[in-house]
Protein backbone atom coordinates (compact mmCIF):
# COMPACT_ATOMS: atom_id res chain seq x y z
CA UNK A 1 0.00 0.00 0.00
CA UNK A 2 1.53 3.45 -0.78
CA UNK A 3 1.18 6.73 0.73
CA UNK A 4 0.33 9.85 -0.72
CA UNK A 5 2.25 11.67 1.15
CA UNK A 6 2.07 15.01 -0.27
CA UNK A 7 -1.57 15.19 0.13
CA UNK A 8 -2.74 18.74 1.76
CA UNK A 9 -6.05 19.36 4.00
CA UNK A 10 -8.40 19.99 0.55
CA UNK A 11 -7.05 17.13 -1.33
CA UNK A 12 -7.51 14.62 1.77
CA UNK A 13 -11.20 16.53 1.71
CA UNK A 14 -11.73 15.50 -2.07
CA UNK A 15 -10.24 12.29 -1.43
CA UNK A 16 -12.69 11.59 1.11
CA UNK A 17 -15.52 12.83 -0.82
CA UNK A 18 -14.73 11.34 -3.61
CA UNK A 19 -14.65 7.50 -1.85
CA UNK A 20 -17.88 8.05 -0.05
CA UNK A 21 -19.91 9.35 -3.55
CA UNK A 22 -18.23 6.50 -5.76
CA UNK A 23 -16.82 3.80 -3.04
CA UNK A 24 -14.10 2.68 -5.48
CA UNK A 25 -10.69 4.89 -6.48
CA UNK A 26 -7.80 3.79 -8.31
CA UNK A 27 -4.53 4.81 -7.48
CA UNK A 28 -1.61 5.15 -10.04
CA UNK A 29 2.03 5.71 -9.58
CA UNK A 30 3.65 6.51 -12.34
CA UNK A 31 6.95 7.80 -12.64
CA UNK A 32 7.27 10.30 -10.22
CA UNK A 33 3.74 11.10 -9.97
CA UNK A 34 0.72 9.71 -8.52
CA UNK A 35 -3.00 9.83 -9.50
CA UNK A 36 -5.85 8.73 -8.20
CA UNK A 37 -9.37 8.22 -10.61
CA UNK A 38 -12.48 7.33 -9.75
CA UNK A 39 -14.72 4.53 -11.85
CA UNK A 40 -17.04 6.48 -14.45
CA UNK A 41 -20.63 5.55 -13.60
CA UNK A 42 -22.69 3.28 -15.49
CA UNK A 43 -24.37 6.86 -17.28
CA UNK A 44 -20.95 8.07 -18.47
CA UNK A 45 -19.61 4.02 -19.29
CA UNK A 46 -23.18 3.77 -21.45
CA UNK A 47 -21.97 7.46 -23.50
CA UNK A 48 -18.64 6.39 -23.94
CA UNK A 49 -19.84 3.24 -25.68
CA UNK A 50 -22.33 4.64 -27.72
CA UNK A 51 -19.95 7.52 -28.95
CA UNK A 52 -16.27 5.74 -28.87
CA UNK A 53 -16.69 5.50 -32.76
CA UNK A 54 -17.77 9.16 -33.65
CA UNK A 55 -15.61 11.00 -31.67
CA UNK A 56 -11.87 11.29 -32.22
CA UNK A 57 -10.38 8.62 -29.96
CA UNK A 58 -8.11 11.36 -28.13
CA UNK A 59 -10.67 13.32 -26.71
CA UNK A 60 -12.40 10.20 -25.72
CA UNK A 61 -9.38 9.69 -23.67
CA UNK A 62 -9.02 12.86 -22.23
CA UNK A 63 -13.04 12.90 -21.40
CA UNK A 64 -12.44 10.09 -19.54
CA UNK A 65 -9.57 10.96 -17.68
CA UNK A 66 -10.79 14.49 -17.28
CA UNK A 67 -14.50 13.06 -15.64
CA UNK A 68 -12.38 10.68 -13.34
CA UNK A 69 -9.69 12.90 -11.91
CA UNK A 70 -9.97 13.18 -8.30
CA UNK A 71 -6.26 13.96 -7.15
CA UNK A 72 -2.64 13.87 -8.68
CA UNK A 73 0.35 15.14 -7.82
CA UNK A 74 -0.03 17.28 -10.88
CA UNK A 75 -2.99 18.90 -11.89
CA UNK A 76 -5.24 18.06 -14.36
CA UNK A 77 -4.20 20.52 -16.78
CA UNK A 78 -0.99 18.80 -16.54
CA UNK A 79 -1.71 15.53 -17.41
CA UNK A 80 -3.79 16.97 -20.56
CA UNK A 81 -1.20 18.82 -22.18
CA UNK A 82 2.37 18.14 -20.33
CA UNK A 83 2.34 14.30 -19.76
CA UNK A 84 3.94 12.16 -22.14
CA UNK A 85 1.23 11.52 -24.66
CA UNK A 86 0.37 7.79 -24.02
CA UNK A 87 0.64 8.01 -20.18
CA UNK A 88 -3.11 9.55 -20.89
CA UNK A 89 -4.09 6.91 -23.06
CA UNK A 90 -3.11 4.05 -20.31
CA UNK A 91 -4.96 6.05 -17.76
CA UNK A 92 -8.25 5.99 -19.82
CA UNK A 93 -7.47 2.36 -21.04
CA UNK A 94 -7.09 1.13 -17.21
CA UNK A 95 -10.69 3.53 -15.59
CA UNK A 96 -12.07 1.80 -18.70
CA UNK A 97 -11.88 -1.25 -17.68
CA UNK A 98 -12.23 -1.30 -14.63
CA UNK A 99 -15.23 0.50 -14.47
CA UNK A 100 -16.78 -2.12 -16.90
CA UNK A 101 -18.15 -5.67 -15.95
CA UNK A 102 -15.75 -7.84 -18.28
CA UNK A 103 -17.47 -11.20 -18.58
CA UNK A 104 -20.58 -13.03 -17.26
CA UNK A 105 -17.88 -14.99 -14.41
CA UNK A 106 -16.44 -11.52 -13.14
CA UNK A 107 -20.61 -10.09 -12.89
CA UNK A 108 -21.38 -13.57 -11.10
CA UNK A 109 -18.77 -13.30 -8.74
CA UNK A 110 -18.84 -9.00 -7.69
CA UNK A 111 -22.82 -9.89 -7.50
CA UNK A 112 -22.08 -12.97 -4.91
CA UNK A 113 -19.76 -10.10 -2.74
CA UNK A 114 -23.18 -8.16 -2.99
CA UNK A 115 -24.78 -10.39 -2.01
CA UNK A 116 -22.61 -11.26 1.04
CA UNK A 117 -22.78 -7.50 1.82
CA UNK A 118 -26.56 -7.70 1.80
CA UNK A 119 -26.57 -10.08 4.84
CA UNK A 120 -24.34 -7.53 7.18
CA UNK A 121 -26.75 -5.62 9.71
CA UNK A 122 -25.65 -2.36 8.02
CA UNK A 123 -27.24 -3.52 4.61
CA UNK A 124 -30.09 -5.12 6.39
CA UNK A 125 -30.48 -1.31 7.92
CA UNK A 126 -30.08 0.46 5.27
CA UNK A 127 -32.99 -1.93 3.20
CA UNK A 128 -35.27 -2.15 5.78
CA UNK A 129 -35.13 1.88 6.34
CA UNK A 130 -35.69 2.21 2.65
CA UNK A 131 -38.80 0.02 2.76
CA UNK A 132 -40.21 1.98 5.82
CA UNK A 133 -39.52 5.55 4.26
CA UNK A 134 -39.62 5.10 0.50
CA UNK A 135 -38.15 8.88 0.13
CA UNK A 136 -34.61 7.87 1.17
CA UNK A 137 -32.95 5.66 -0.84
CA UNK A 138 -30.01 3.02 0.70
CA UNK A 139 -27.32 5.08 -0.33
CA UNK A 140 -28.57 7.98 1.61
CA UNK A 141 -29.04 5.81 4.69
CA UNK A 142 -25.57 5.37 4.82
CA UNK A 143 -25.25 9.37 4.98
CA UNK A 144 -27.33 8.91 8.29
CA UNK A 145 -24.95 8.43 11.65
CA UNK A 146 -24.93 5.28 13.03
CA UNK A 147 -27.57 6.77 16.05
CA UNK A 148 -29.66 8.28 13.67
CA UNK A 149 -29.83 5.04 11.65
CA UNK A 150 -30.83 2.46 14.64
CA UNK A 151 -33.52 5.28 15.84
CA UNK A 152 -34.93 5.50 12.13
CA UNK A 153 -34.80 1.24 12.31
CA UNK A 154 -37.13 1.17 15.36
CA UNK A 155 -39.51 3.66 13.62
CA UNK A 156 -39.61 1.68 10.51
CA UNK A 157 -40.23 -1.35 13.02
CA UNK A 158 -43.20 0.20 14.13
CA UNK A 159 -44.54 1.40 10.78
CA UNK A 160 -43.91 -1.64 8.78
CA UNK A 161 -45.17 -3.59 11.83
CA UNK A 162 -42.47 -6.80 10.95
CA UNK A 163 -39.46 -7.11 13.97
CA UNK A 164 -36.21 -6.90 12.45
CA UNK A 165 -34.29 -10.12 12.59
CA UNK A 166 -31.16 -9.06 13.09
CA UNK A 167 -28.54 -11.67 13.80
CA UNK A 168 -29.01 -15.70 14.28
CA UNK A 169 -31.82 -16.99 16.30
CA UNK A 170 -30.54 -18.10 19.65
CA UNK A 171 -31.09 -21.75 19.39
CA UNK A 172 -27.95 -22.19 22.05
CA UNK A 173 -26.36 -25.10 20.88
CA UNK A 174 -24.44 -25.77 23.90
CA UNK A 175 -27.25 -26.91 25.70
CA UNK A 176 -27.87 -30.13 23.38
CA UNK A 177 -24.22 -31.10 24.98
CA UNK A 178 -26.05 -31.82 27.79
CA UNK A 179 -27.89 -35.65 28.77
CA UNK A 180 -30.47 -35.03 31.22
CA UNK A 181 -32.07 -38.13 33.36
CA UNK A 182 -35.11 -39.18 32.16
CA UNK A 183 -37.82 -37.45 34.03
CA UNK A 184 -35.84 -34.77 35.60
CA UNK A 185 -37.41 -31.50 36.55
CA UNK A 186 -35.40 -28.91 35.44
CA UNK A 187 -35.81 -25.41 37.92
CA UNK A 188 -34.86 -22.16 38.24
CA UNK A 189 -33.50 -21.86 34.28
CA UNK A 190 -35.33 -19.45 32.36
CA UNK A 191 -32.73 -19.40 29.54
CA UNK A 192 -33.75 -23.47 29.54
CA UNK A 193 -37.13 -23.57 30.08
CA UNK A 194 -38.00 -20.50 27.19
CA UNK A 195 -40.19 -21.76 24.70
CA UNK A 196 -37.71 -20.96 21.87
CA UNK A 197 -35.06 -23.82 23.40
CA UNK A 198 -37.68 -25.83 25.17
CA UNK A 199 -39.63 -26.95 21.98
CA UNK A 200 -36.45 -27.66 20.53
CA UNK A 201 -34.70 -29.58 23.12
CA UNK A 202 -34.93 -33.36 23.33
CA UNK B 1 27.25 17.55 -28.41
CA UNK B 2 27.62 21.26 -29.77
CA UNK B 3 26.79 23.73 -27.27
CA UNK B 4 23.70 24.75 -28.53
CA UNK B 5 22.81 21.31 -28.79
CA UNK B 6 23.33 20.87 -25.67
CA UNK B 7 21.21 24.05 -24.63
CA UNK B 8 18.63 22.85 -27.11
CA UNK B 9 18.36 19.65 -24.57
CA UNK B 10 18.48 21.52 -21.38
CA UNK B 11 15.63 23.95 -22.72
CA UNK B 12 13.37 21.22 -23.79
CA UNK B 13 14.00 19.19 -20.49
CA UNK B 14 13.25 22.39 -18.42
CA UNK B 15 9.88 21.99 -20.29
CA UNK B 16 9.52 18.60 -18.94
CA UNK B 17 10.35 16.57 -22.01
CA UNK B 18 12.20 13.50 -21.35
CA UNK B 19 15.23 13.40 -23.64
CA UNK B 20 16.85 9.80 -24.96
CA UNK B 21 19.93 9.43 -27.18
CA UNK B 22 20.42 6.39 -29.58
CA UNK B 23 22.93 5.43 -31.69
CA UNK B 24 21.24 3.85 -35.65
CA UNK B 25 23.85 2.63 -38.13
CA UNK B 26 26.69 4.71 -36.92
CA UNK B 27 24.72 7.58 -36.55
CA UNK B 28 23.64 9.20 -33.05
CA UNK B 29 20.39 10.54 -32.71
CA UNK B 30 18.76 12.56 -30.17
CA UNK B 31 14.83 12.59 -29.69
CA UNK B 32 12.32 13.53 -26.71
CA UNK B 33 9.10 12.48 -25.55
CA UNK B 34 6.08 13.70 -26.73
CA UNK B 35 3.16 15.41 -25.03
CA UNK B 36 -0.50 15.27 -24.50
CA UNK B 37 -0.84 18.23 -26.36
CA UNK B 38 1.71 17.77 -29.20
CA UNK B 39 -0.18 14.20 -29.53
CA UNK B 40 -3.68 15.58 -30.15
CA UNK B 41 -2.59 18.21 -32.66
CA UNK B 42 -0.93 15.41 -34.27
CA UNK B 43 -4.30 13.16 -34.30
CA UNK B 44 -6.19 15.87 -35.70
CA UNK B 45 -3.91 16.85 -38.54
CA UNK B 46 -3.87 12.97 -39.24
CA UNK B 47 -7.44 12.36 -39.23
CA UNK B 48 -8.19 16.01 -41.65
CA UNK B 49 -5.83 13.88 -44.19
CA UNK B 50 -7.36 11.04 -43.71
CA UNK B 51 -11.13 13.01 -44.23
CA UNK B 52 -9.54 14.43 -47.43
CA UNK B 53 -8.41 10.69 -48.79
CA UNK B 54 -11.77 9.29 -48.11
CA UNK B 55 -13.16 8.28 -51.35
CA UNK B 56 -10.09 8.91 -53.79
CA UNK B 57 -8.04 5.75 -53.04
CA UNK B 58 -9.57 2.59 -51.30
CA UNK B 59 -9.92 2.51 -47.14
CA UNK B 60 -6.41 -0.24 -46.70
CA UNK B 61 -4.31 2.64 -48.69
CA UNK B 62 -5.61 5.37 -47.28
CA UNK B 63 -4.93 3.78 -43.83
CA UNK B 64 -1.46 2.98 -44.97
CA UNK B 65 -1.13 6.13 -45.66
CA UNK B 66 -2.23 7.90 -42.59
CA UNK B 67 0.32 5.23 -40.47
CA UNK B 68 3.09 6.46 -42.66
CA UNK B 69 2.21 9.81 -42.25
CA UNK B 70 2.05 9.59 -38.86
CA UNK B 71 5.07 8.23 -38.28
CA UNK B 72 6.65 10.98 -40.23
CA UNK B 73 5.31 13.58 -38.65
CA UNK B 74 5.86 12.20 -35.19
CA UNK B 75 9.43 11.66 -35.70
CA UNK B 76 9.40 15.26 -37.25
CA UNK B 77 8.30 16.31 -33.36
CA UNK B 78 10.46 14.00 -31.66
CA UNK B 79 13.78 14.10 -32.99
CA UNK B 80 15.92 16.93 -31.87
CA UNK B 81 18.86 16.06 -34.06
CA UNK B 82 20.35 15.09 -36.15
CA UNK B 83 17.81 15.58 -39.27
CA UNK B 84 16.36 12.53 -41.52
CA UNK B 85 17.97 12.98 -44.77
CA UNK B 86 17.53 11.81 -48.29
CA UNK B 87 20.64 9.48 -47.72
CA UNK B 88 19.50 8.42 -43.84
CA UNK B 89 19.01 4.46 -43.53
CA UNK B 90 15.38 3.16 -44.48
CA UNK B 91 14.57 1.73 -41.51
CA UNK B 92 15.31 4.82 -39.68
CA UNK B 93 12.46 6.72 -39.36
CA UNK B 94 10.50 3.84 -38.34
CA UNK B 95 12.95 2.90 -35.42
CA UNK B 96 12.71 6.44 -33.85
CA UNK B 97 9.43 6.44 -34.41
CA UNK B 98 8.73 3.40 -32.12
CA UNK B 99 11.55 4.86 -29.67
CA UNK B 100 9.58 8.42 -29.69
CA UNK B 101 6.21 6.46 -28.79
CA UNK B 102 8.36 4.60 -26.20
CA UNK B 103 9.49 7.30 -24.67
CA UNK B 104 6.29 8.99 -24.50
CA UNK B 105 4.82 6.03 -22.23
CA UNK B 106 3.48 3.85 -25.02
CA UNK B 107 3.44 -0.10 -23.59
CA UNK B 108 3.03 1.50 -20.03
CA UNK B 109 1.04 -1.13 -17.64
CA UNK B 110 0.28 0.67 -14.85
CA UNK B 111 -1.53 -1.11 -12.53
CA UNK B 112 -3.61 0.63 -10.13
CA UNK B 113 -4.10 0.13 -6.84
CA UNK B 114 -7.99 -0.23 -5.39
CA UNK B 115 -8.57 2.13 -2.79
Amino acid sequence: MNNISDLNQINTEKLFHAKMTYGQLFLFNIGNNTYVFRPLTVKELESVRSLVNVVNECFVEDWIVQQCYVYGTQNIEYLLNKEKCFITKTLSVKILERSNIPDENSLVQNFNKSRELANTIQETFESFISKAFPVISPSEVKDLTTIQQINLAAKAEVLLGTTLNIGKPNVREHLKKYRFREGAEVLGVDDIVSPEVADKFE
Amino acid sequence: MTPELKDKIDKLKSEGHAVFAITISGVKYYYRSINRQEYRALQNSLLKTAESLKGTKPDAEISIMVKDSGEEDLVKIGLIAPPITDNSPAGVLSSLSDLIMEASGFGSEAEPEVL
